[in-house]
């Protein structure tokens, strides 16, 4: 029988195959990565792949499925689906590639973030206490859990209420006298009442730790923590699995409805992220699943319903309820985390509304600006914008559809801030060269949400694109190609990338940014505008999300995502809603606040806003389309 | 005690442009078409002035048009094919102030006329007519990218209007002006923003503000002209509020749109509950064109010469400013 190729497109590679085989069993042999949950049997939809060349056969009939794609070129299949029974052309979109699903080291938060000092004491969500416990004897024969309350009443008289797990409760006896009543005991706080939840030797629990996460639409992010020192252990950040289930939160809460077992894959690919990112700290950093005796959580509304398994459709619908805004404390194990089963998994930060999520109140926690004297803006940009507006006396938000482009997601040449992301862009007109700067000083793999805002403004600035964003086809460089019947602008040679391969910039991707800053800026235009401010009134600018800290914002104005507001009054501050995570994970009275931050914020619904739509369109071009507003940009 | 009409008060004009050029000036128009300088909404002759007089432009294909209902087709049936005679129709017998001429055969998935027969035809039509042109590509903007420098070439000197430079099409038709001196219609999808973002593109390439004229496609009466009557307003509120990015006169598309409407056409076997076919066309045509007219407009592309007379007496009744 002849050898039939499977040349996979944008990878070099034309890998022989047997008649019969799938797609994914051949993409393996030959090295491509095809990022995959269920080992190919068809059930997780991570190993979405698109022919553009010859057809393939279903391997099971009864279920299959196909999908078009968004250029009309070729069908979307899966990867484990899809036989092969010719030569054929296979493209590997982004998001079902298996080295964006690697979990990578992170870069730490801004210091003045995760500032403990201001929620002293600290009282994190779950404590380990080592007590000496007397032994029972005729003159006291306090039973096993009053003797275990007592002891820990007298080492913190404020953990009243106290309560026990049944599970704790079932091991105390053994585990009190095995170790002659000397044990360690892991006591979480739900918020109203104080749990027992970990019972152990003590010389077995020499550490307890603790998890912050946020969980967000493209990227989630995870810090290990020391729940004594409040020292951060580890860092590590990785795609959000549920990317093969669409990009953004609606496209995913659409998937759901397709059925029960749609909302169960939903859940799983997220806790299999969590899982992931897990394993990677434990194993960097020595430490076991069981040390691990607390979580704290944010994410957007619809992020931590499907965390928690909940089915999220109201949050699509009019008028967009979501199922809870504020979740109860559970345990490990029954969400299936990998660490200690009664550990506590708090959702510590409540929602706003179905659109702006615990992860903006943790992100103003993070800032203090509910604390401030000064009127301050947070400008979360992730696949989700949302912002707030506001100081210690009042706080407004609202939230858009940004699109995940800035955090790398549907633009081809775009990456996470990881190892071998370009930060920094300049290019130069004249001598038709690029400077530039990577993470790690490696070799470019892509562009980073900074280096995207950059490439942008330096591009308008050189006329490779006009301000609408439209490229110049008559721009007089090399660079500037056509491909695919679309204009292409090469960022970087193959030589010069580490992935052998030239870093391309398309048409469409410039568009899909463009609408990224244009729904932002929009959103911050419309609610400055209901509250009758101008953007000098704005005494500082908070913008989190994916720009790393070295984000030129003289650039980020340039280009229109940001408003023309003095450039010493905007902070890049990162990831807020970790910084937030952590500060709940510490404090209680972080958790409080939080609390509080919901009871004070008014939300704006843009959805329903005539204004929005019209601002949108003036702000999708660059940087904006009164050219009065942005009186410092000179291009 | 006297009674004191209360004055709106604007705080800026719309722009003066005038169009084509005598022999004086360069060209060969023997007249050219003012308009503009408005200080004030349409008519409002208590606010403020409106120096000029709103214009009509007939519209003149340069090949037999396909599918006109007779009470159109009857007017021009003697002019098809020959532009320069059309040009000269509308001029003479109908009064057109200018003349707006549609490179129609230069569309490739047609005629596919080239470059040099389109400045031909421009030569000719100039030579038959003395008042100014607008002239517009056949739509498909590859080919008129292809087709614009030598028209605008043609006519160089004449300062005619090119139609249209576009936010995703307007670097061929901002060089071809700018060389010959032509001025050039900013066209946007009913957009007040976008309208704006086009005339900044076209600033970026050096065109200046006073060579512009603004036109948003609209459709005829019936395609929702109450949404394009809010956006012409719009408008014009914003350039007598004085921004700068739309102050320039504003140009409607009227009798290609009117006459698209199905009431317009359809026969009266079809829909006898209509009325006679001879007489709705026309007045489509002249509603559209009075309702653009009242948001606004400074020139009226049309078609029907019944339509156009009706509109004149309206412009010169709201002129007087006797009926205020």
């Amino acid at each position: 029988m002849d050898s039939l190729t499977v040349t996979f497109e944008g990878y070099g590679i034309k890998a022989p195959a047997e008649a019969g085989e799938t797609i994914l069993e051949v993409a393996a042999r030959a090295g491509v990565g095809i990022a995959t949950y269920c080992g190919g049997h068809g059930t997780c939809y991570q190993c979405q792949v698109v022919v553009t060349a010859g057809q393939v056969r279903p391997k099971h009939e009864a279920h299959w499925q196909q999908w078009p794609t968004p250029d009309g070129k070729g069908i979307r299949v899966l990867a484990c689906q899809s036989v092969v029974t010719e030569d054929i052309t296979v493209k590997v979109p982004i998001g079902s590639r298996a080295e964006e699903f690697i979990v990578h080291e992170m870069e730490p938060l801004k210091p003045n973030l995760v500032d403990l000092s201001r929620f002293e004491p600290l009282s994190p969500l779950a404590q380990q206490f080592v007590l000496d416990l007397p032994k029972p004897t005729l003159e006291d024969t306090v039973a096993d859990m009053q003797r275990l309350r007592r002891g820990l009443l007298d080492e913190d008289a404020e953990l009243e209420p106290i309560t026990i797990e049944l599970p704790v409760l079932r091991k105390l006896p053994q585990a009190l006298r095995d170790n002659d009543f000397e044990v360690a005991i892991a006591v979480s706080d739900t918020g109203l009442a104080r749990k027992i939840t970990a019972i152990r030797p003590p010389a077995a629990a020499d550490s307890s730790l603790g998890l912050a996460i946020d969980v967000g639409t493209s990227t989630v992010a995870v810090q290990l923590v020391d729940l004594d020192s409040g020292e951060v252990v580890g860092r590590a950040i990785r795609r959000n699995g549920q990317i093969a289930y669409g990009e953004d939160v609606i496209s995913r809460i659409v998937w759901t409805q397709k059925g029960p077992e749609q909302l169960q894959n939903m859940h799983r690919a997220i806790i299999d992220t969590l899982n992931e990112l897990f394993s990677y700290l434990y194993n960097e950093h020595n430490a076991a699943p069981d040390e691990v005796i607390a979580a704290s959580i944010a994410g957007n509304a619809t992020m931590i319903n499907f965390l928690l398994g909940i089915d999220a459709t109201p949050i699509r619908r009019t008028p967009h309820t979501p199922p809870a805004t504020e979740m109860p404390v559970v345990t490990a194990e029954q969400l299936g985390l990998n660490i200690h089963p009664q550990g506590a998994i708090c959702v510590c930060h409540p929602a706003v509304s179905g659109f702006v999520g615990g992860d903006i109140t943790a992100g103003v926690v993070a800032t203090g600006m509910h604390k401030a004297e000064e009127l301050a803006l947070l400008v979360d940009v992730g696949t989700n914008g949302e912002i707030v507006a506001g100081n210690k006396d009042w706080l407004m938000c609202a939230s858009c559809s940004a699109g995940p482009a800035f955090e790398g997601v549907g633009v081809e040449a775009a990456m996470p801030a990881t190892a071998g992301a370009v930060i920094n862009f300049d290019y130069s007109r004249d001598r038709d060269a690029v400077d530039y700067e990577t993470i790690g000083n490696q070799p470019p793999r892509g562009i980073a949400g900074s280096g995207l805002v950059e490439m942008i403004a330096s591009l308008v600035e050189a006329k490779v694109i006009d301000r609408t964003g439209n490229m110049n086809a008559d721009f007089p460089s090399d660079r500037l190609r056509q491909s695919d019947g679309e204009l292409g602008f090469t960022l970087f040679e193959a030589a010069e990338t580490a992935i052998g391969e030239p870093i391309i910039i398309y048409q469409h991707d410039i568009e899909n940014l463009l609408r990224s800053k244009a729904a932002v800026l929009a959103a911050i235009n419309v609610l400055l505008g209901k509250l009758d401010l101008a953007e000098t009134d704005v005494e500082h600018v908070y913008l989190a999300g994916a720009f790393g800290a070295g984000l030129n914002v003289d650039k980020a104005v340039a280009i229109g995502l940001l408003p023309d507001i003095p450039r010493e009054r905007i902070e890049v501050v990162g990831d807020t809603a970790l910084a937030g995570a952590y500060l709940a994970l510490m404090s209680r009275q972080a958790r409080e606040q939080a609390q509080k931050t919901v009871s004070a914020m008014t939300y704006l619904d843009l959805s329903s806003d005539t204004d929005f739509m019209d601002e949108f369109i003036a702000s999708d071009f660059i940087p904006y389309t009164d050219l009065s507003r942005f009186p410092s940009v000179d291009m | 005690m006297p009674l004191t009409i209360p004055k709106q008060r604007w705080t800026a004009e719309v722009q003066t442009a005038t169009i084509g050029a005598t022999e004086a000036e360069g060209g060969t128009r023997t007249s050219t078409v003012t308009i503009g300088g408005e200080q004030t909404l349409p008519f409002l002759h208590f606010d403020g002035e409106t120096p000029n007089r709103p214009v009509i432009a007939m519209e003149v294909l340069d090949e037999q048009p396909s599918g006109w209902p007779e009470p159109l087709a009857q007017h021009y049936e003697d002019v098809w094919g020959d532009p320069a005679a059309w040009a000269q129709k509308a001029v003479e017998e109908f009064g057109a102030d200018l003349i707006c001429l549609r490179l129609l055969s230069a569309n490739p998935d047609g005629s596919d006329a080239s470059a040099d027969q389109c400045a031909e035809t421009i030569q000719s039509v100039l030579k038959a007519v003395g008042v100014p042109l607008i002239i517009w590509g056949c739509g498909n903007d590859e080919k008129d990218n292809e087709i614009m420098p030598f028209c605008s070439q043609a006519a160089a000197g004449e300062r005619c209007v090119l139609g249209s430079a576009t936010e995703d099409n307007y670097k061929t038709i901002c060089a071809s002006a700018l060389a010959d001196n032509q001025m050039i219609i900013s066209e946007s999808p009913l957009d007040i923003n976008i309208q704006k973002q086009v005339n900044i593109l076209v600033t970026d390439m050096g065109m200046d503000l006073a060579n512009i004229i603004l036109y948003q496609v609209t459709g005829g009466l019936g395609y929702g002209v109450e949404y394009a009557y809010s956006i012409l307003e719009r408008t014009r509120l914003a350039a007598l509020d004085g921004d700068r990015m739309l102050q320039m006169p504003m140009l409607s598309i009227v009798g290609s749109e009117a006459w698209r409407v199905k009431e317009a056409w359809q026969s009266e076997e079809d829909a006898p509950e209509w009325g006679p076919l001879e007489k709705r066309g026309i007045i489509w045509e002249a509603a559209t064109a009075t309702l653009f007219l009242h948001a606004g407009t400074d020139i009226l592309v049309m078609w029907h010469p019944e339509a156009v007379t009706r509109l004149r007496d309206h412009i010169d009744e709201m002129m007087s400013g006797e009926s205020v």
